[in-house]
């Protein structure tokens, strides 16, 4: 009777942590950059974790691309720019994470078709702790609207 | 000897008149500055680049936009963070230029990735960001062309990081110069900025210094 009490007990934990982790995370502002077929686009969004633990993003995928890469800008002396592809994006507790231009941004790399700002790009974000979430990003020519 | 005992005077001269040399200095300093008077950064008006633009046409560069001030900035487009910057603000410099009514101005974005950027590819790139093409033209070459274009006018371009495909196909990526140029009707290049981040008052205030 314990035994069963105990297993009722571990199964009713790992649902209650696993509900907290997955309602932990969010995404908002998400946008990708339009771009041709067999080219490269962007995606960028805000990762919310109102955990009072830190996470990490360590996977994208993505159906509209051959490959999906986790990328960071970086600058170097003399106005030198680059970018490479890294392994997670940290995300501290309590906090909010932006991928944004000339920083973070995930990599749609090989486009299976053109996408322009009528569509949008499929994406699954998985994380170390969190369970993984699916969202549905727009493509949006969002520079011409910057005000400069 | 003479020449000498002049200068000296001079010198003399300017000694008694410290607050004559106080002025002037920083008065030449600005003059020279904020003028029509931009240094030349490397002359280009002798060089003739053979590069093809999106259309597969042939273009003689500068020589085939001289008279024109030139808006040039340096990109690749598999490059989808930062060249796109590059790209939106030569399209807020072109905007700017029409509505402030001043032309006589070619707008140029050169690829220094021709083995991927075709003229189809930058024709491409063009067309899915809705640009105006009336008074801009993407411009490829051949490696070699680019590599001693680039050269010249100070851009560095180093291959980095790269994406392997899983057919064998493998793309690179780039550690590059973040620049946007101001070329003068005499094919001179007179001001570098940073391509992704160009104040667009300041080059169009700069374009109606040269014009």
């Amino acid at each position: 009777m314990f035994k069963k009490i105990l297993i009722v007990a571990f199964i009713l934990e790992l649902t209650f942590v696993n509900k907290i982790f997955s309602q932990s995370i969010t995404i908002k502002d998400s946008w990708a950059r339009p771009a041709s077929k067999g080219r490269n686009s962007a995606a960028y969004f805000t990762i919310i974790n109102k955990n009072s633990f830190g996470d990490s993003l360590v996977q994208a995928i993505s159906n509209i691309a051959e490959k999906v890469e986790i990328h960071e800008t970086f600058k170097t002396e003399n106005d030198m720019m680059g970018m490479r592809a890294i392994k997670f994006i940290s995300i501290p507790a309590n906090s909010e994470v932006k991928l944004k231009p000339g920083g973070l941004h995930i990599m749609l790399i090989g486009l299976k078709k053109n996408i322009t700002e009528k569509d949008s790009v499929n994406l699954k974000l998985k994380f170390k702790r969190a369970k993984e979430i699916d969202i549905k990003i727009p493509v949006k020519d969002i520079m011409k609207k910057m005000p400069h | 000897m003479d020449f000498a005992r002049k200068i000296l005077k001079i010198m003399f001269n300017l000694k008694l008149n410290k607050y004559f040399i106080l002025l002037t200095i920083p008065t030449t300093i600005i003059i020279n500055s904020c003028g029509k008077n931009f240094p030349v950064i490397e002359d280009l008006s002798k060089d003739k680049f053979l590069l093809v633009n999106q259309d597969s046409n042939a273009v003689i560069f500068p020589e085939n936009f001289k008279n024109k001030i030139i808006v040039i900035g340096y990109i690749f487009t598999n490059c989808p963070d930062i060249c796109p910057l590059t790209t939106n603000n030569m399209r807020l410099i072109q905007e700017k230029l029409s509505k402030e009514m001043i032309s006589d101005v070619q707008l140029i974005s050169i690829s220094f990735d021709p083995l991927q950027d075709s003229p189809a590819v930058l024709k491409d790139y063009a067309t899915i960001r809705n640009l105006n093409l009336k008074n801009w033209d993407f411009l490829t070459g051949e490696k070699s062309t680019i590599d001693s274009l680039t050269k010249k006018v100070g851009v560095v371009v180093i291959k980095s990081d790269s994406t392997m495909f899983d057919d064998g196909r493998k793309i690179y990526y780039y550690v590059h110069t973040d620049r946007i140029q101001l070329i003068d009707k005499e094919g001179r290049i007179r001001k570098n900025y940073i391509g992704s981040k160009i104040n667009i008052d300041e080059i169009i205030n700069d374009i109606k210094k040269l014009e």
